[in-house]
């Protein structure tokens, strides 16, 4: 079997006494779409957060490309690994969209290139064109605060697109956007080179679009596991179960 | 918060959409900036060498340093040095006291102008959004105190303290009035400017409800305004305890005049102990503000 | 449950302010009852003085050699207070840096560099820019540089003490985002904080130009020019008029300084 991109392995999250995610365990193939699905609360974020790196799991271990995402140098080595698309997009309100989606470049960039590029931008071209994949390179020299919700996601979205990691995770990426545009935005996430599959797990509110968009759906509630399996098998009892009152 | 001296108070822009000014009046002031850095640092290199004395040199630092060992800390000297005798501590002690005093004093008369004044000032009261229908002569009072606050705040302490030395006697009080003339244009103008940035939802219900303008004073803006009003007086006091020093030189009260006193006599480890008194007032007041503004949390 | 502990939260804040409204006017009525209020407080003469001093304003000097003066020794101001930011600004803002501890990696060695810095700029401060000129001119001579020495030191403990707590404050989660890209902290402090923070510190430095120009006004007490010299020497002759001119030429400085940063706050924090 190939190595798995994503290897959870009693992977569990506490804030405290809080228990965010229990211990779960689970492969996620290369090049596999995932859609992280649950009522809001259950560990979504959370999730993609131990995955990233960004939240360090109070037991248990998460490997990426077979190696202990511990292991992994935080900057350059990982973000070339794993990238993520925040909920609230983070972004840096007073610079421009195409700073803030340059900034995807800062792993592998030395300091002083990314000294130069606040003055004259650098590898100019890339931005523009990931904003272009985006649909908003016209507003590439706006003040990201300017932007609206829906642009500022996609200012994001372009940020890690340029960053190129081999893992997407990204919470609720297509929350502010029309149905059209999402799929777009999804397909500029996943099909970035057509040799080397890109793999994608994000957080959905919409179960329709995760049902026709991703191979393979999770559902979460209070932290725990409630399905795992291929988008098709998902029944209206499974999701009516996950998201009972 | 921000620390020493009036906090940046963030403009609370209503409509974010609308900028008032182009991006040009950024370059230009950044342009504009660096002619004044340049201008200025020629003009001051030039005036420097009219002066005769080079000033960053290294007879000058030779002279500098003879000055702080020498004069300042009495090394080589036959005397004792004054901050080394616990007579001169006790003499200057009672100037200490005297510096605090006027600080105090100053701030209090600051404040009193400013309390009293800084409804008047605010735009949005007076001329603005809560005043839809507001008179000409509302308009003219906002103008009149915002004028006012401006030539106070605009003149500082000491240059207020040379015109006050005409009409009282020596002492305390001309060094406290000439801070607080200086200190209520500060003070009123920060006041003002937490009233306009204020949120207006209480203060319209309020007025909807039936209240005048003094009831929306009472009700919607000062139980908002003064916490952080005070707040404000107590960053403002720190700064004032160090400048309390300077008045002192032409008022002729507390530290100042006995600083100014020693400086013409030569007398410079005197000037040494003053210095000292000097900054143990300085953190004093510093510890004292930090407890305060904890209470006013 | 929660109400309760929020009604009490409040009680004690609605008590320390209480306590606080004391202390303020205790310590009010306490100076004010230090002062020898008795016919000596007034000079002999001093009320009619007011009247002069006040009447003058609306009289300033308005000759053509006045104002030709006037210009000049504002231009003099500015230039003292001009180059002293600098000085502030070049000193102040790496230590403010390093005060913030924003880009020290290893705790320990950020501890001790917090620690110099805080102390270095809390020094600088301490002493009021007047105090630092006369001493400077005692011990080296007069000089303009020693007017831009004293504005500048004492300016940059303040500006670093600000700049250091802007830095601190920034939101965090856009520079968690930039470190998820991969940044460092350099590139973090470089893409995220500054530019964040830039707008505040740009409105308090433009705060401090304006301070600078009454720190400069005031050089002419130890022997400087400026506009400060001119209100002393006119006086010194006691001609009220004139000295209004002068002051009224502070105030003009004053508030363009005031209208020029309130129309680049604007235009940078919207």
């Amino acid at each position: 079997m190939m190595m798995p991109a994503i290897r959870l392995d009693g992977a569990e999250a506490k804030f405290g006494d809080v228990v965010a995610v229990v211990p779960i365990t689970l492969s996620i193939a290369t090049g596999e779409k995932v859609a992280l699905l649950g009522p809001s609360g259950a560990g979504k974020t959370t999730m993609l957060r131990l995955i990233g790196g960004e939240v360090r799991p109070s037991s248990g271990s998460i490997e990426l490309h077979g190696r202990m995402i511990g292991d992994l140098a935080p900057g350059r080595e990982l973000s070339s690994l794993v990238g993520m698309v925040h909920q609230q997009f983070d972004l840096v309100p007073n610079l421009s969209a195409l700073q803030n989606t340059l900034a995807g470049n800062l792993g592998r960039w030395s300091l002083g290139r990314g000294l130069r590029s606040l003055v004259v931008p650098v590898d100019r071209h890339m931005a523009i064109s990931a904003l272009q994949r985006v649909g908003i390179d016209d507003k590439s020299a706006q003040r990201t605060s300017r932007l609206s919700g829906g642009e500022q996601q996609r200012v994001a979205i372009a940020r890690v697109l340029v960053q190129d990691p081999s893992i997407v995770l990204a919470d609720e990426p297509v929350a502010s956007l029309d149905p059209a545009r999402s799929k777009e935005i999804l397909g500029a996430l996943t099909t970035d080179s057509p040799d080397q599959q890109k793999t994608l797990v994000a957080s959905m509110h919409s179960v329709e679009f995760a049902r026709d968009h991703f191979d393979r759906l999770i559902g979460l509630r209070s932290g725990s596991l409630v399905f795992d399996s291929p988008a098709t098998d998902v029944t209206d009892a499974m999701l009516d179960e996950l998201y009972r009152i | 918060m921000i620390g020493v001296d009036a906090p940046v108070v963030r403009v609370r822009d209503a409509r974010p959409e609308v900028t008032p000014y182009g991006p040009g009046i950024v370059r230009y002031s950044i342009v504009l900036a660096m002619i004044l850095v340049v201008a200025s640092w020629i003009f001051i290199i030039f005036q420097s060498q009219n002066q005769g004395t080079s000033f960053l040199s290294i007879d000058s630092a030779a002279r500098a340093w003879n000055f702080l060992t020498n004069d300042l800390l009495g090394i080589d000297q036959s005397r004792t040095p004054a901050f080394l005798k616990g007579s001169v501590w006790r003499d200057i002690a009672p100037l200490a006291y005297d510096t605090l005093l006027m600080s105090v004093l100053g701030i209090g008369f600051a404040s009193l102008v400013a309390l009293a004044t800084f409804i008047f000032g605010a735009r949005n009261v007076m001329t603005g959004d809560l005043a839809p229908y507001g008179g000409v002569i509302w308009r003219l009072l906002f103008w009149a105190v915002r004028g006012l606050f401006i030539i106070t705040r605009a003149v500082p302490e000491l240059i207020w303290a040379f015109l006050i030395v005409f009409i009282f006697s020596p002492g305390i009080l001309p060094g406290a009035i000439a801070l607080a003339i200086h200190n209520s244009g500060v003070l009123g103008k920060l006041a003002s400017e937490i009233v306009e940035g204020l949120d207006p939802r209480p203060m319209r219900s309020l007025q909807s409800a039936g209240a005048g303008r003094v009831q929306v004073l009472f009700y919607g803006v000062l139980p908002q305004a003064l916490p952080r009003f005070i707040t404000f007086l107590l960053y403002r006091w720190e700064v004032i305890i160090r400048t309390t020093i300077v008045v002192g030189f032409v008022a002729s009260g507390g530290l100042g005049q006995e600083f100014r006193l020693s400086m013409s006599h030569f007398h410079y480890t005197t000037v040494t102990l003053i210095l000292i008194w000097y900054l143990g007032i300085v953190v004093l007041v510093d510890l004292i503000s930090a407890g305060l503004r904890r209470l006013a949390r | 449950m929660r109400g309760q502990g929020l009604r009490i939260r409040t009680l004690t804040t609605v008590d320390s302010r209480k306590w606080l409204t004391v202390i303020l006017i205790a310590a009010f009525g306490w100076s004010l009852a230090s002062v020898k209020w008795d016919s000596g407080t007034l000079h002999t003469g001093g009320l009619s003085a007011v009247g002069e001093i006040l009447g003058a304003a609306f009289t300033p000097q308005i000759s053509g050699g006045v104002l030709k003066l006037g210009i000049i020794e504002a231009w003099t101001t500015v230039a003292y207070a001009v180059a002293g930011l600098t000085v502030a600004l070049v000193l102040g803002a790496p230590i403010g840096v390093i005060a913030s501890g924003v880009l020290a990696r290893r705790r320990f060695i950020s501890v001790i560099n917090v620690g110099w810095a805080r102390l270095v700029l809390a020094f600088f401060r301490s002493v009021h820019e007047l105090v630092w000129a006369w001493i400077f001119i005692v011990a080296v001579g007069l000089s303009p540089m020693a007017a831009v020495l004293a504005i500048g030191i004492p300016y940059a403990g303040i500006l670093g003490r600000v700049f250091a707590e802007l830095l601190q404050d920034v939101p965090e989660e856009p520079l968690d985002s930039l470190r998820s890209a991969g940044a460092s902290e350099w590139k973090v402090f470089l893409y995220g904080r500054l530019p964040m923070a830039m707008p505040d510190m740009l409105s308090y430095t433009f705060y401090r130009l304006e301070c600078g120009i009454r720190a400069a006004a005031v050089m002419s007490f130890v022997g400087l020019g400026g506009l400060g010299h001119q209100v002393q020497l006119s006086l010194q002759d006691l001609d009220y008029g004139r000295a209004w001119t002068f002051l009224f030429f502070l105030i003009a400085l004053v508030a363009l300084v005031d209208l020029w940063s309130s129309m680049v706050r604007r235009r940078v924090s919207a």
